[in-house]
């Protein structure tokens, strides 16, 4: 009978367990050593809000200090993108690492204890081509511990590789994909590095800044030939003129804000 | 019987995590992965921060164990989750310490790299 009891009695606090966890965090505020006081997730209901955004920020300010002395062998530069975070006040925390130090970094915060981020969320890339290292490739994680969100972004131009974090993370597979179909980045040690979101077929990265919108070729179905067929691109518009004298200021062709000082002065 | 007991002495704790199953000697494998931690990471030179860090927690962690009697007493001091979740963690620093020495890390100058909060 006391065995049943007991059963039943754990089933039922099983049933309500999210919220007696969180419940029993408020009492760790001053009390824990190191870093074990970032437990309190950003959620909390505390009546002095002013004085928790303060510290929400401060609190990433000091932890982006700690990697910066456990790992500065990692870190080229460290942001807090501030104003982002509207309802807790903190910002979102971005490391600036070179691009052979990728893996390190990421192991480092997926399995050490005070930053255990290991949840992966997102490899994404961008691209700057008035910079040498055109490409930026940006891992985003989130730690469930520590309720935080940590941005990795790396730079590379068309030939360097970056390793791959599938070695850590199996959810890296397809978003490291999408980044080589779209842009060209090379994952090496890579399980299954191809396309995914292009033609079978197709040619060339498109989401670079220097391929354009409608792209290279077109496809349509051939009635002779009864298959689908790939021919380069026609636009059926007629040319239309754009009138250059314009009221607003005219950008000059891809982003050499220098020339722009040449221009004439408007009328 | 005895499995039945044995059941029962686990669905007496709360256990917050579903998947993970419940480790009845708890207590022995973290002290042990404590002390092992502590060896291993007198490999890293002593001035670097990440080695102190790590040495800072073992011990507080270590502390807490032997002087807590239940297990429900390590979650409450610790904070961190539930202890199988503990032995997680105490497992991926261990395993993290060689290849950190691997890496070298710690070479570099701190001071160099600037902390910039923009808008």
């Amino acid at each position: 009978m006391m065995a049943s009891h007991h059963v039943w009695k754990s089933m039922f606090y099983l049933w309500r367990q999210p919220y007696k966890y969180y419940s029993t965090t408020k009492s760790y505020w001053g009390t824990q050593t190191c870093f074990s006081s970032r437990r309190q997730p950003f959620c909390s209901t505390s009546p002095d809000k002013t004085a928790e955004q303060n510290t929400a920020l401060n609190q990433q300010k000091n932890f982006l200090a700690s990697l910066v002395e456990m790992i500065p062998a990692g870190i080229t530069a460290a942001y807090i993108h501030k104003g982002h975070d509207t309802t807790h006040g903190g910002g979102e925390m971005v490391l600036e690492v070179p691009h052979d130090k990728t893996i390190p970094v990421l192991r480092f915060l997926r399995d050490h204890s005070s930053c255990l981020y290991d949840c992966f969320i997102d490899c994404t890339a961008a691209d700057f081509p008035q910079k040498p290292q055109r490409f930026r490739v940006v891992y985003n994680l989130l730690s469930l511990k520590y309720s935080s969100r940590i941005r990795v972004q790396t730079h590379v131009d068309e030939v360097t590789p970056i390793e791959s974090a599938t070695c850590l993370f199996k959810g890296a597979n397809w978003p490291e994909r999408e980044v080589w179909d779209l842009f060209g980045v090379f994952f090496y040690n890579h399980p299954d590095l191809r396309r995914i979101l292009t033609d079978y077929g197709f040619e060339g990265h498109p989401l670079r800044k220097d391929f354009p919108l409608s792209g290279y070729v077109e496809v349509r179905y051939d009635d002779t030939e009864k298959r689908v067929v790939i021919e380069p691109v026609e636009i059926t518009q007629e040319y239309r003129a754009f009138d250059y004298t314009s009221p607003w200021e005219v950008f000059p062709e891809g982003g050499n804000f220098e020339e722009a000082e040449k221009l004439p002065e408007r009328v | 019987m005895y499995r039945t007991r044995f059941l029962c002495k686990a669905a007496e704790r709360v256990f917050t995590m579903v998947g993970l199953k419940p480790e009845p000697n708890a207590k022995e494998i973290l002290e042990k992965l404590y002390q092992e931690t502590l060896e291993r990471v007198k490999v890293l030179p002593e001035r670097s921060v990440y080695r102190q860090n790590v040495e800072k927690i073992t011990n507080y962690r270590w502390k807490v164990v032997k002087e807590s009697e239940t297990v429900e007493a390590i979650e409450e001091r610790v904070g961190m989750g539930l202890v199988e979740e503990l032995i997680e963690q105490a497992k991926s620093e261990l395993e993290l310490i060689p290849k950190f020495q691997e890496w070298k890390l710690w070479e570099g100058d701190p001071d160099k790299i600037k902390i910039n909060i923009l808008d």
